[in-house]
């Protein structure tokens, strides 16, 4: 009998000074080690418009899109001075283990 | 800074009277002044005039700060070294120093403009931001730089060019405030390429002929395979290394790069109106900052926050049209043309 699907988190980094794109990737059946984390974030806080900057703000900062697919399916950009709380988090946990 | 258009010695004045009729203008007085110290720094020169008067001429000149996050992400840090204060001995903290001065320079000698809000605003910037941060950024009020991974990148204050593009975007940010997106996006991001190149040109003297024309000359560690980020001579061929693959800049219209990546590819597309500057420069040959750094400049503090590439085109048509100088038009339009960007009729 087949498991759950696994969470697939792709962590995409684009922009910077540089504008050099990079990406992270976790594959995980552990659904108690990253289940609560991608819950407890704000998805819907903003969605894409998040990463609109139309004043005066930060140039040149990093933009970051996660992407979840299989068990869930949830995606964000966030630009670098929202990634804060569980965001943060989460980036910090695939970056570490992709 | 608030600057003040009363006096300081009639503030003084004021804070310091007894009588109580004016007690809240003393009060008043008493925090202006407080306010506006450190005074805004300004060169003096006296000299004689024909007719032996006295001639007092001011010239701006920065007011610089750089502090250090010290490893952490919290801005601004603590103040390392102010205007006037001798170098330190940190190479990231002295080479942000000279660099604003350099930017401060050429904004002011070359385009006439006194600081980033051409008022005087002090220059301030934020070294050693992060842990192995790989990225340096303007937040809106200050620089921020990053010391580098040391695999793929050395610290970011090592390019002068790169000092320079963050001011750009504080310049921008003061007059025609381009939205970080799109086309308008990318024309932001090439107005602060050529800041950053016309920043190192002026500063080492080099014409449009001697110049190298890259973006962060000296980031990259020996590892990578790269010359710098970005060439506005010949975008897309910066660097290509295995593992960070190859330049993405595209230099001509047709090749324009449609991406949701990087608030719609303003780091990527910027090649189109970098390469439209490098041709202009080239063709008229000679110090970049001047007439052509010039004209580009006039040009772009007119554009509205939602302009594109064809809006820019036209108003350096305009501006060169106004000149009077044909070969100045002509040449202005030959380098959109050999980007394909056209002006509007």
């Amino acid at each position: 009998m087949p498991g759950p699907d696994p969470l697939i988190i792709v962590v995409r980094r684009t922009g910077g000074f540089a504008g050099m794109t990079r990406e992270w990737r976790v594959e995980t059946d552990d659904e108690t080690a990253w289940g609560g984390l991608v819950e407890s974030c704000p998805w819907d806080a903003g969605g894409d418009d998040v990463g609109v900057r139309d004043g005066p703000g930060v140039r040149d900062g990093f933009v970051w899109r996660i992407r979840i697919t299989g068990a869930v399916d949830r995606e964000v950009e966030v630009p670098e001075e929202a990634l804060v709380g569980p965001f943060a988090e989460l980036v910090g946990r695939v970056r570490a283990q992709a | 800074m608030v600057h003040g258009i009363v006096p300081p010695y009639l503030l003084e004045n004021l804070a310091g009277t007894a009588d109580s009729a004016y007690r809240h203008a003393a009060a008043s007085a008493a925090r202006s002044l407080a306010v506006d110290r450190p005074m805004r720094a300004v060169r003096l020169t006296l000299s004689l005039g024909d007719d032996d008067s006295l001639v007092a001429e001011f010239d701006p000149s920065p007011t610089r700060y750089i502090a250090d996050a010290e490893s952490t992400e919290v801005l601004p840090g603590r103040t390392v070294r102010s205007e006037g204060d001798p170098a330190v001995g940190d190479l990231a903290v002295d080479e942000a120093y000279d660099g604003l001065g350099a930017t401060h320079a050429m904004l002011a000698e070359a385009l006439g403009r006194d600081s980033v809000d051409g008022a005087g605003l002090p220059l301030e910037a934020t070294v050693h931001f992060g842990e192995r941060y790989d990225n340096a950024f303007w937040n809106g009020e200050r620089m921020v730089f990053g010391d580098g991974d040391g695999e793929v990148f050395s610290r970011f204050t090592a390019a002068v060019s790169v000092i320079g593009h963050e001011l750009g975007h504080g310049v921008v940010q003061y007059s025609s405030g381009l939205v970080y997106r799109g086309q308008s996006g990318a024309l932001n991001e090439s107005f602060c390429d050529v800041i950053g190149a016309l920043v190192e040109q002026h500063s080492s003297g080099q014409s449009s002929e001697d110049a190298s024309w890259l973006i962060g000359a000296g980031l990259f560690t020996d590892a990578v395979s790269g010359r710098a980020l970005r060439s506005l001579a010949a975008p897309g061929s910066a660097y290509d290394d295995e593992v960070l693959g190859r330049d993405p800049q595209p230099g001509h219209l047709r090749d324009y790069v449609d991406t949701t990546d990087d608030n719609g590819g303003v780091h990527i597309n910027s090649g189109i109106p970098n390469k439209a500057f490098h041709l202009l420069a080239t063709s008229l040959g000679g110090p970049a900052w001047e007439r052509p750094g010039r004209l580009w400049y006039d040009a772009a503090v007119r554009l509205r926050p939602t302009s594109d590439f064809a809006d820019f085109a036209t108003a350096t048509v305009a501006v060169a049209g106004e000149s009077g100088v044909k070969h100045l038009l002509e040449a202005v339009r030959a380098a959109w043309d050999g980007v394909g960007v056209d002006a509007r009729a």
